[in-house]
């Protein structure tokens, strides 16, 4: 078991990224806190060692993205979020980037995942194939795809 | 980088967990932490005599719930030229997957499928090693489903992520052909084209398909029906849908 000192460092560095999984499967600021309790709790009584800080920070991708597939599952939860839910969350981004996230959140589930660890993690196909547990040329292809629909709606135009 | 990675990087730069966000989580788990430290003791007080008796329950139930799972209900092939057949429970769950080449059986060596489900057995079969090595530009990867419950079936395989990244076609067969289709050594999928393949020419036999691709077999067949546009890639588009089901109906009526 983890000591309180662990936890804190724990979420001061992966705070940030957690949410923004959150925001792209759940899209709902009372949901994103219990995935992110539950991720918290998954680290404290994770007894495995890390052999890096990538491979904590991997592990931290692949339980926050279980943690959230999860919480979709759950038969108490409400299928469907209001749009205002939506805009709660993304309310603090300037008016500029707001188009491109929500371009990005709009994407089918199956590319939000690559797309994100791709562009905003830099993580390579194989890296990713290896955190989600998919072929290196599935990856490619989410990515190939997902970058398709992301031209198609933010304009073809300087985003080669 | 590029401009693409640059406005996701901006946007999604934005977005940071609130100190309260940090603040709930830390002080949720600290204080959870020892109530999941304790359900050893409630598990003894509380749930161990209920798990008993729903033991004592289930192994008096134990051989009809086994017969019920093992039993055969349907079966789906999955082609390319490795061709393999997987067969499901009541529950969708596989029980049994078998090659009907030597490109499948090499498949079957590197992945596991009894006990998942289908579309994770799918999933797994598309994507291992060898499979990969056959699914080339012109490939045809093609589901062929025989089951009381094939529409629900289909609607999962059409909808999955390797059918919709690798373009597989998706059809449905009567239960029936499966019979046929075992004493002829074939794959559910590959004998059904073979069916259709022998009422243009004669001299093809299930032996000689057995080897040939289900790409090549579409272009034999499409030397005789020039112009029959009913194979269609599934795709994530509501036409691809359609195309999808009206191979499945040419399909039944193929068998009937």
């Amino acid at each position: 078991m983890r000591s309180e000192r662990e936890v804190n460092r724990a979420i001061e560095l992966y705070a940030d990224m957690i949410r923004r999984i959150c925001l792209l499967h759940l899209k709902n600021h009372a949901d994103t806190e219990d995935v992110f309790q539950e991720v918290f709790l998954k680290y404290i009584l994770y007894s495995g060692v890390f052999e890096s800080g990538e491979h904590e920070k991997a592990w931290f991708i692949r339980v926050t993205i279980n943690a959230c597939k999860d919480f979709m599952k759950s038969l108490f939860r409400r299928r469907t979020v209001p749009l205002e839910a939506l805009s709660e969350d993304t309310a603090s981004v300037m008016p500029e980037h707001q188009e491109v996230l929500e371009v990005v959140l709009s994407l089918p589930p199956r590319y939000k995942d690559s797309i994100y660890l791709h562009y905003y993690e830099g993580y390579t196909a194989r890296e990713i194939g290896s955190i989600l547990h998919k072929k290196e040329n599935t990856i490619y292809s989410l990515l190939s795809r997902g970058r398709e629909l992301l031209k198609k709606e933010l304009g073809g135009d300087g985003i080669e | 980088m590029t401009a693409l990675s640059n406005k996701i990087q901006q946007a999604f730069g934005q977005i940071h967990a609130t100190d309260q966000m940090k603040y709930a989580a830390a002080l949720g788990v600290l204080e959870r932490e020892p109530q999941r430290l304790r359900p050893a003791v409630r598990f003894r007080k509380v749930w161990r005599p209920l798990v008993l008796a729903c033991l004592l329950l289930f192994s008096g139930a134990g051989f009809g719930g086994w017969y019920l799972l093992e039993t055969p209900v349907s079966y789906v092939s999955v082609d390319v030229n490795p061709s393999i057949e997987l067969t499901l429970n009541r529950l969708n769950r596989v029980t049994g997957a078998e090659s009907r080449n030597e490109a499948g059986e090499m498949i079957l060596k590197e992945v596991q499928v009894k006990g998942r489900s289908y579309l994770e057995a799918v999933r797994l079969l598309v994507e291992s090693d060898v499979m990969q090595r056959f699914l080339t530009e012109d490939a045809d990867l093609i589901f062929t489903v025989a089951s009381p419950r094939a529409d629900e079936l289909l609607t999962g395989l059409e909808s999955s992520e390797v059918s919709i990244l690798y373009q597989g076609m998706c059809r449905q067969a009567d239960m029936e052909t499966v019979a046929s289709a075992h004493e002829c050594g074939m794959s559910l999928g590959k004998y059904t084209i073979y069916k259709r393949l022998s009422e243009y020419d004669a001299s093809v036999t299930a032996e000689e398909c057995q080897h040939i691709s289900m790409h090549q077999l579409h272009l034999r067949l499409s030397q005789y029906e020039d112009g029959n546009d009913e194979y269609h890639k599934c795709d994530d588009t509501g036409s691809a849908e359609d195309g999808c089901a009206e191979g499945r109906h040419h399909c039944q009526e193929t068998h009937r």
